[in-house]
């Protein structure tokens, strides 16, 4: 029977080691390298160095995140001195005008992409004053109603991202009727590419 | 071996009961050590507020009773960058302002809610020691996996309180002071059966009520069933027939957009937050709480969830959005609620007793020991009848 009780134990170890290792394998971090490179009109060379430290910081954040030890807290200022140490490499890499892009939009990753890109799509709709406002107040109005209703969707992600598609469906709508069919297709391909509503919660 | 886990029925018993108490017996079995680790990492979390007060500074004995939240949200506007949340008590008590984002970022402070001065910071081992129990009780530090292996097992516990209870029904009547009272001069089996049978049974109620709970944040249907049972809308925005939601949402987000075009057009002087507060506060004559969580930009409403004073009011939330000009938007009373909306609001303070203050707190302490103590005297009675 103790045979037993151990073979069940180890049964159990067992699969949370899986269950763990299987979690680890999601690929992909959450920042937008790509767009951040195509600011810095790298060369080849840079461009190899450059992927390189990033993969290779990124692999240390995941690890940390995933199996290193400590509060969200301390996890958090360990990833803060992770990403220091990513962005002196990084320096050594670019020039100084370069490394200064660099610092704007990696703080621009760091701090949330999605509400500066909105203000970016903006920028290049070139719209008048009255439809200026009218976009700022639905995507205000679209960020306050998904906060509004975080107690539906809370800690599921994949809930989220229903719940903002939904409420995007509305913005969409506002959007159609400020908007040209002209800046409206235009809205859609910037949309598109700076990658609106695609990531996770 | 099989009688071990199988034992054979009993005459006269019934095949429901015989079915019930196998089940008991192989779901106890499968989650208990899952179930011991839940109620125990609980029984440390419930007093995770006291534990934080009791280690920050508090201040003296303030003479002059006017709080002053502008102070000590410049105070901490100029040390910590803006705050997101403020909790306001009494002029005894520090105000408590905080950045802290959803990836727990940022810094939590206690400030003089007179004079404005930091008084302390919340204890970096304190919070790191809350979060790593938090994270042990939902999902044991590993996340997804965690969180079904939690929610499963305290599924499995569900089952056994019910089954526990058909079982610890006694046959005749003369039984019954039997399996209400505990024999504490009894011998060692005997007393662990007792604990088990009869204290287990007092806790049913409580203990079915914080599983219950429980279930509600780790699973979505759960919570998606309980939101509908008690009247509010499917929370699957794939049903194609889910209009309700959709509907909810679609108008919740045209009242907000006509807002701010409306605050957009007419060009209105921002007030401070202690005028935001004044202007709330004087609604409320006897609250003994106020959280204002502030917005992300100035054409966002402040949302002040005001608690009762009295002992069943104390985490019931009023709720009020004001805009930075001071407009009221909203102001829906914790009565006037809808039933799913008031369950919503007190779903998490039910789950960790704070919803009647302290003397909660300390029941549910004591529930969350029990829950720890049922699965190990329920183990030793299996143990003792199998005789290894």
């Amino acid at each position: 029977m103790i045979f037993t009780m151990r073979n069940r134990h180890f049964v159990f170890l067992l699969l949370i080691c899986m269950t763990v290792i299987a979690c680890s394998k999601k690929e992909g971090g959450p920042f937008n390298y790509n767009l951040v490179k195509s600011k810095l009109q790298l060369d080849e060379a840079q461009e190899v160095a450059f992927d390189e430290v990033v993969d290779r910081y990124m692999l240390q954040l995941k690890d940390m995140f995933q199996n290193g030890k400590g509060s969200q807290e301390e996890k958090m200022s360990k990833a803060k001195n992770i990403s220091a140490l990513q962005d002196k490499e990084i320096e050594g890499i670019l020039s100084e005008e370069q490394f200064v892009i660099y610092q704007k939009e990696i703080a621009i990753e760091r701090k949330g992409r999605e509400i500066h890109n909105m203000s970016l799509i903006l920028e290049e709709l070139n719209l008048d004053s009255t439809q200026t406002d009218l976009y700022k107040s639905a995507n205000e109005a679209f960020y306050t109603t998904l906060r509004n209703n975080h107690d539906f969707y809370h800690g599921k992600p994949d809930v989220y991202l229903k719940f903002y598609h939904e409420i995007d469906e509305s913005r969409q709508l506002v959007f159609k009727e400020i908007l040209t069919e002209e800046q409206y297709a235009l809205y859609q391909k910037l949309a598109d590419k700076y990658k609106i509503g695609q990531s996770e919660h | 071996m099989a009688t071990i886990f199988l034992r054979k029925k009993r005459k006269k018993e019934f095949w429901v009961k015989y079915i019930l108490s196998i089940l008991h017996l192989w779901l106890g079995l499968v989650s208990s050590l899952i179930l011991v680790l839940v109620s125990f990492t609980g029984c440390l979390y419930v007093f995770k507020n006291q534990i934080e007060y009791a280690f920050s500074t508090q201040p003296q004995s303030n003479q002059e009773q006017v709080i002053n939240v502008q102070k000590a949200y410049r105070t901490f506007e100029s040390n910590f960058g803006r705050p997101t949340q403020i909790i306001i008590r009494s002029a005894d008590q520090a105000i408590e302002l905080s950045s802290a984002s959803k990836q727990n970022k940022g810094d939590y402070v206690y400030l003089d809610p007179v004079n404005g001065q930091v008084l302390s910071m919340r204890s970096n081992f304190l919070a790191s020691f809350f979060d790593i129990t938090l994270e042990l009780h939902r999902w044991f530090l590993i996340e997804n996996p965690g969180k079904i292996i939690v929610g499963t097992a305290v599924l499995m516990f569900v089952f056994q309180l019910l089954s526990g209870l058909m079982m610890w029904i006694p046959k005749k009547a003369k039984d019954l002071k039997k399996s209400l009272t505990v024999k504490w001069k009894a011998k060692f089996y005997r007393l662990n059966y007792d604990l088990h049978k009869v204290v287990g049974f007092y806790a049913i109620p409580l203990l079915l009520l914080i599983s219950l709970t429980g279930l509600y944040v780790s699973f979505h249907w759960v919570k998606n069933l309980s939101i509908q049972a008690l009247g509010g809308p499917s929370l699957s925005l794939d049903e194609q027939e889910n209009n309700e939601m959709k509907a909810i949402l679609s108008s919740e987000f045209e009242g907000l957009f006509k807002d701010m075009v409306n605050k957009r057009q007419k060009v209105q002087e921002e007030k401070s937050i202690q005028y935001l507060y004044d202007l709330v506060k004087n609604k409320y004559k006897d609250e003994h709480k106020i959280i204002i969580r502030i917005p992300e930009s100035k054409e966002g409403y402040f949302v002040f969830r005001v608690m009762g004073s009295t002992f069943l009011t104390q985490s019931c939330p009023d709720e009020i959005s004001v805009s930075s000009s001071g407009e009221i938007k909203d102001e829906v009373r914790f009565e006037e609620m809808q039933l799913y909306k008031q369950f919503m609001a007190i779903a998490k303070p039910l789950h960790t007793g704070e919803i009647f203050g302290l003397t909660s707190i300390v029941l549910y302490f004591v529930i969350s020991l029990v829950a720890c103590m049922l699965p190990i005297t329920g183990f030793i009675i299996w143990f003792k009848k199998a005789r290894f």
